[in-house]
Parts: C-alpha cells; structure tokens; sequence
C-alpha cells in the first residue's frame, strides 16, 4: 500500500491516518496553550486586578460547537471540520502579532517567548492538515473561507502599559479555550469516521 | 453581634462538561442568622445572575444544569452572606468549564486470573468508563489508571494505562491477596477518585513447587562446587609443594651455621682444621677402591701402602683375595705336578740307567762265560736279574707286545710245563742244531720243534704240575736257566735270524753283514750271539752317534763292543727265547 495518495500534484496519506495526526497535534497546542496562560499569569500577577475589569468576549466567540445531547441536528463531520477550520484561520494572525509584539512587555520571560512561537507554528501546520482533510472529503470542493476579523492590534500597541497587559491577558486566555474548541471538535470526526471503535 | 464574616468558595467541578457545582465555606454567623447567596456573570455580559439551584447539590452549594452552562465561557462567580448587622461578599472565582472536569471514578471492575501457553500466570484486570461522561461521541477522551498491593501491604502498585480499559498484571506472588482499584482523567480535567477495591487470591502453582525443587538443587549444587573448589585449593596448595618441592640451600660439610652467627671465627677456622682430615680420608677411600679394582696396582702398591700405613691391617687381609688368585697359581703348580708324574712315566729314562747296569752286569757275567757249565755261576748271575724282574715286567708291558704275550701264556697256567719241555728242548736242540749244521737241513729242525711242543704238553700235564708245586716259586730262577736254556734256544732262534737276514739283507749295509758273520766265526760255541750281536751293534751305533763318535774313540768302543757283545749275547739269548716262546703261545691259541 503506498505511503500517500497524489491528487492535484499534492501527496495525502490515508483518512484515518491524518485524522489521528491531527487530533494528536491539537492536543499539543492545548496543553502548551494553558501553560502560557498560566506562567504569564503568574509572572504578572498584578493582572488579577485587570480581571476586575469587564472581560472581553473573545474575537471568535461565536464560532460555538454544537452539544453532543442536541437532538435538533445530527452533527455531520464535515460541519465540525469545518468550525475547527475557521477558528484556526480566525488566530493565524493573532498569533503572528502576538509574537512580534510580546517583546515589547517589560521584563518578558524568555520561556513565555519560546511558548509562544512554538504555538504560532503547530498552528499554522494543523491548520494545512484540517484542509487537506476537508478536500479529501469534499472532493476538493473548497468554498466559504469567511471567518471573524481581529481588530486587537491597536491594544497591544497602546501606549498605556496597563491596557496593553489587559490586551496580551485577555489575548493568551482566548487563544487557550478556542484551542479545546478544535481539539474536541477533530476528536468528534475521528469518533464517527472510525465507527466509534477508538473513542 | 456583628456582620457575617466573608465567606469563601471552595472549588467548582463539572463531571461531565456540560454541568456544575460550585462549593463554598460560610464565615462566622456574627450571632445572628445569616443568609448565603451566589451571583455570577459571563465574559462579555453586564448582566449578574444568582445561582439557579441551591439544593440539587447539597447545602452550602450551587448546582449549574445543562441550561444554565456555557462551555466556551468563563463565569465570574460571588457568593455574599447577609445578617441584620451587615452583609459580606467574597473574592470573586473565574471559572472555565472546561479546566474544572472531575468524572466519576470508572465502574465494573473486574479481576481475572489466566495462564499462558507456558503455564506462566497473569492478572487480568478490566473495567468500564463511567456512566455520565459520552465518551463515544469523543466529546471526551480519558486516560486511566491501576493500583494493586497484596493485603497486607502498605504501599500500592500504580500502572498507567493510556485509554485502554484493560491491563494485564505479571509476577505476582502465588498464594497471596492482592486489592486492586482504578480512576480516570479527562485529557484537561482533573483525575477521578478511586473506584471500590476488588480483590483476588493468586492460586499455588505447580510451577512453583518446581521452582522450590530447582531452587534446592541450584543451592545444593552450589554448596558442593564450593566444597570442591575449597578441597581443589587446599589439595592444589599440597600439590604444588609435591610438584616443586623445597630447593635445599647449599651447606658446607662439617660447617657450623650457628658459629658463624655467634661470631666465633676462631671455632669456625678449627671446624675448617678439622674437615681437612676427612677429605684425605675420603681420597683414600678413593684409591683404595681404585687400588682394589685393578689388582696389579694392588699388588704394586702393597709395599707402600704396608710402609706407609702400617696400622692398616685390612688391607693385607685385602691381599688375601690376591693370595687366592696365587691358588690359581697352585692350580698352575698342580699342573706342575701333572708334569713331574709325566717324566715317571718317561721309559726311556727308565731304560737309560738300565743300560748301564747291563755294562756292569756283562763284567760280572765275563766270569760265568768263562764257567759256562757250573750252576753257582747261573744262581750269581740269577741274583742281580731277579732285581731287575719287578721292574722288567712293567717295562716289557709297554714295551713289546710280545712280552704281553708271554705273560698270557704264564696265566694260561703251563708254566711249569714250558720249562721242562724247555730244558728236553734244549738238549734235543743243541744236538739237532749240531746235525743240521753238518747236514744243513734247516726245514727239518723247524718241523720237529713244531711237534715237539704239543706232544709234549698232552703227555704230562697234571702230574707235572701236583710234583713242580713247590719248585715252581724256585723256577724264576730256573726260568733264568731257562735263559740258559735260551742260549740252547738261540738254536732255535735261528729261524729269526733267516728271517732278520731276509729283513737286513735289502736293508742292512754290507758293514753290517761283516760284522755280524765276525761275530758268528769267533763264537763257534757261541753260534747263537750272532743275531744278538747285530743288535747290540745298532743300539751302540745309535749311542756313538749321540755321543760325537771320533774316529779312535770309535775303534775303542768297537773293541769294547766285541767284549759287551759276548755278554750282552748271552742276556739276549734269553731274551731271544722268550721272543721264540712268544710264537709257539700264539700255536698253541691257534691249535
């Protein structure tokens, strides 16, 4: 059986093979997501006051996964494909900001740097790998590429040292939680592609 | 009385992502009865709520159902006491569902024991996710854990499973109780508690009793290659004083180690006197064994070692074995003896004096030729031959076999009947040997004397030999009469001499002839001297030759041959008359 299968000059392996892959890999980004979150937390601990003000909804809030007890419609693999496809569209460029400006923090943590570019790379090849798995199911059928804009740059930029730490907070927080929507989201897939031998 | 104090939130957990509960510690009542509630607001949201459900979850909590949660949010949540006095609120808890999920510990443990091919035993420990949690929708993925110890252990045994629901459990003991429990965790929640124990008792093994048994032999086994080796050491160590053993360091004889460590060079150099002593004695022990083995040199150095050692007396009783070898000399000496018997035997020196007695008994005999007929002459002359008679036969033995002959004839026992016949014989014969003489007939008298002897013996032979009894020890000297009797018989050696002139004829020179005739002429009487003469005349022949013969001494000798010749003549009638008797022995055996 050859390694991978070639369609439009691009190399793919099997379904379940990439479909194991990905879910591994998710879960990666997961854990090292809530490590960030925890050692900026704790080197910043004065962020607890920034907690006291109004929390910010996340910029892809509204891309929800449906419950697992909803009886209205039955998920289909690709829907949950394709949120977990658009939410990782959604942080591409969040992340690339995240990193080029993160040095600007007064006394950064160099590991909380390291964290963060590694984050930005896993992403970006998870998100290749939730394509490559859509165009195999679709038969390369590619269409509805909206997802929910950042407008955050501004805020980490600011001038005001204090908002910009409530910008980088709020911004390391979201990214962890929208990092368990697309793990749980691939997991679902595999569960129902496999016959729900695995799960 | 006073305000409540601040209350405190305990923890918030959701068991299956979808719901939960939050716990809290109420603060000092401040006397008063005091009232708890709790308010919560979502990101993003101005509006606060209060808690839905304050009993579901027991007091002092507040129970968040499917309706009321959002995973996806983060919930701020307070809880406030009132009294009359006051009111209190607490520090506020942020709370993401999805970091707060603690499941229910996993249910249906099961415990199994099995057994491989090899009869090698396992635990087979198996269980099932919890109930609440949709595990199959992957909505969830848990991972799990076992823990076991025998009974009556104190620390357990903990084993990570992944997501498998099953586990196998090897190397246990046989015999024994183990307690087993397990739990879970979501992949970012909290883990479970422990689920209820289960336990088992593994069974005894066949195996094991094979093990003890190999475990005896293995000890036993050891136990003896130990004992081995420790004998192979203590033997090795034996062997190797056997095998090299100790290399004895040089000593110096009759050297005192100890004097040299006290120090006394003074006894040391006295020691050293000493030992010269030995050494040279040593050396003759040397010699004298060198001495002893070459028996020449014994005998050379006999005289010195005599000289110089004088004390040492062995060694002369060493020279006794060359005595011995002298023995063998004596043998030599026997020999010797040997020798001096020989020349006993040696007749010619026997003969050699008898020859010249005979010169002597001829001058004493001149007296009896000219007295031929007196008898006291014949008795004298009997007197000195009956001296030479113990001697005569003995020698006549080896001499002659003629003289062998005659003594057959004297055993034959007619002795005494020979000498009569002899005495009528030599009168018959004188006068025959006169008439034939005149007549010249030599065949007639040689034909009467062959008659005349076996007539004679068959007409007196037992009364001649009862009368002649006792003068038969006298006839010795008659036998010398007898020779008388020879000379009558020197007629009757006349046929010897024909015979001896037919033998000296071819042989005999012409001087011999003369001298014989000579003889003959002269001894008309004496006719019968003519062949003892031609004898006698060879033996002194033989004799002048031995002598160196001159020429005058020849003569002389010639002269005194005539004169012997006569009495020579007459003993060797005599001999000439055993010599005829001799033939008429040998008739008679014949006849």
């Amino acid at each position: 059986v050859p390694t991978c299968l070639v369609r439009n000059g691009r190399c793919f392996a099997s379904l379940e093979e990439m479909l194991e892959r990905a879910v591994g890999l998710s879960e990666e980004i997961s854990k090292q997501a809530l490590q960030l979150f925890t050692e900026f937390d704790n080197q910043y601990a004065q962020s607890k006051q920034l907690i006291n003000k109004n929390f910010k909804k996340c910029h892809t809030s509204s891309l929800e996964l449906p419950k697992p007890s909803s009886t209205s419609v039955q998920t289909h693999p690709i829907t949950l494909l394709k949120i977990a496809s658009k939410l990782l569209s959604a942080w591409k460029v969040p992340l690339n900001d995240l990193v080029n400006n993160l040095p600007s923090l007064k006394d950064i943590h160099p590991n909380i740097l390291s964290k963060a570019r590694e984050i930005e790379a896993k992403s970006a090849g998870l998100l290749e790998g939730v394509k490559s798995i859509l165009i195999q199911m679709q038969n390369g059928d590619t269409e509805d590429e909206n997802y929910p804009g950042w407008s955050g740059l501004a805020s980490l930029q600011s001038e005001n040292e204090d908002d910009r730490l409530f910008a980088y907070y709020n911004m390391i927080r979201c990214e962890g939680r929208e990092t368990q929507k697309v793990e749980t989201a691939l997991k679902m897939v595999k569960c129902k592609i496999s016959n729900e031998n695995n799960c | 009385q006073s305000p409540p104090g601040k209350p405190e939130i305990h923890k918030c957990r959701s068991p299956d992502k979808e719901t939960f509960t939050c716990w809290w510690n109420p603060g000092t009542d401040g006397g008063l009865p005091t009232n708890y509630s709790l308010t919560y607001s979502k990101e993003g949201e101005k509006t606060t709520y209060e808690c839905p459900d304050y009993k579901t979850s027991g007091p002092n909590s507040c129970f968040f159902s499917k309706q009321y949660t959002s995973i996806w949010k983060i919930y701020i949540i307070t809880v406030n006491a009132t009294n009359q006095m006051g009111s209190s609120s607490s520090d506020p808890l942020y709370v993401d569902v999805t970091y707060i999920v603690e499941p229910e510990p996993p249910r249906n443990l099961t415990l199994e024991v099995k057994q491989l091919k090899d009869k090698k035993t396992y635990l087979w420990v198996k269980w099932s996710p919890p109930t609440i949690t949709d595990v199959k929708t992957g909505w969830f993925t848990m991972e799990y854990e076992i823990r076991l110890k025998p009974e009556e252990a104190e620390e357990w045994e903990i084993h990570f499973t992944g997501h498998q629901t099953q586990f196998k459990v090897f190397d246990l003991y046989p015999g024994q109780k183990y307690l087993v429990q397990t739990r879970c965790k979501p992949d970012h929640g909290y883990w479970s508690r422990w689920s209820q124990e289960s336990s088992v008792e593994m069974p005894n093994d066949f195996t094991l009793k094979d093990t003890t048994v190999w475990i005896i032999v293995a000890i036993l086994s050891a136990v003896i290659c130990l004992i081995m080796v420790w004998a192979v050491a203590l033997k090795g160590y034996s062997m190797m004083t056997c095998i090299f053993p100790p290399v004895p360091g040089p000593k110096i004889k009759g050297f005192d180690t100890h004097l040299l460590e006290k120090g006394k060079s003074e006894e040391l150099l006295s020691a050293l006197g000493c030992q010269d002593f030995p050494p040279t004695s040593d050396c003759e022990d040397l010699l004298v064994e060198f001495l002893e083995v070459d028996d020449n040199e014994d005998e050379r150095l006999m005289p010195s070692h005599s000289k110089e050692y004088p004390g040492q007396g062995v060694k002369p009783t060493h020279l006794d074995p060359d005595s011995d070898s002298g023995h063998g000399s004596y043998d030599s000496h026997s020999l010797l003896s040997e020798k001096c018997e020989e020349p006993q035997a040696y007749p010619p020196t026997l003969h050699i004096p008898e020859i010249t007695e005979k010169p002597e008994n001829p001058e004493a005999n001149i007296p009896p030729t000219v007295d031929p007929q007196s008898t006291n002459p014949n008795f004298h002359v009997d007197a000195p031959k009956s001296s030479t008679w113990p001697l005569l036969p003995g020698q006549h033995m080896p001499r002659s076999p003629y003289h062998s002959v005659a003594d057959v004839c004297k055993l034959a026992g007619s002795p005494v009947n020979t000498l009569d016949s002899f005495l009528d014989k030599a009168e018959e014969n004188v006068l025959k040997l006169s008439k034939a003489l005149e007549t010249g007939e030599e065949e007639v008298a040689e034909q009467k004397g062959a008659k005349s002897f076996p007539s004679d013996k068959q007409n007196t032979p037992w009364p001649l030999l009862q009368e002649k009894s006792p003068t038969v020890y006298v006839k010795p000297p008659d036998y010398v009469e007898i020779h008388k009797v020879n000379k009558d018989g020197v007629l009757s050696l006349f046929p010897k001499q024909r015979e001896n002139n037919q033998t000296e004829k071819p042989g005999v020179p012409e001087t011999s002839k003369e001298y014989a005739k000579v003889s003959g002429i002269t001894d008309n009487n004496i006719l019968v001297l003519v062949p003892d003469s031609r004898a006698q005349n060879t033996a002194l022949l033989e004799e002048s030759a031995k002598k160196a013969p001159p020429s005058f001494e020849a003569d002389q000798s010639e002269k005194d041959l005539a004169s012997f010749t006569a009495t020579s003549s007459n003993r060797r009638l005599q001999l000439g008359r055993l010599d005829y008797l001799d033939p008429t022995c040998f008739m008679h055996s014949f006849h």
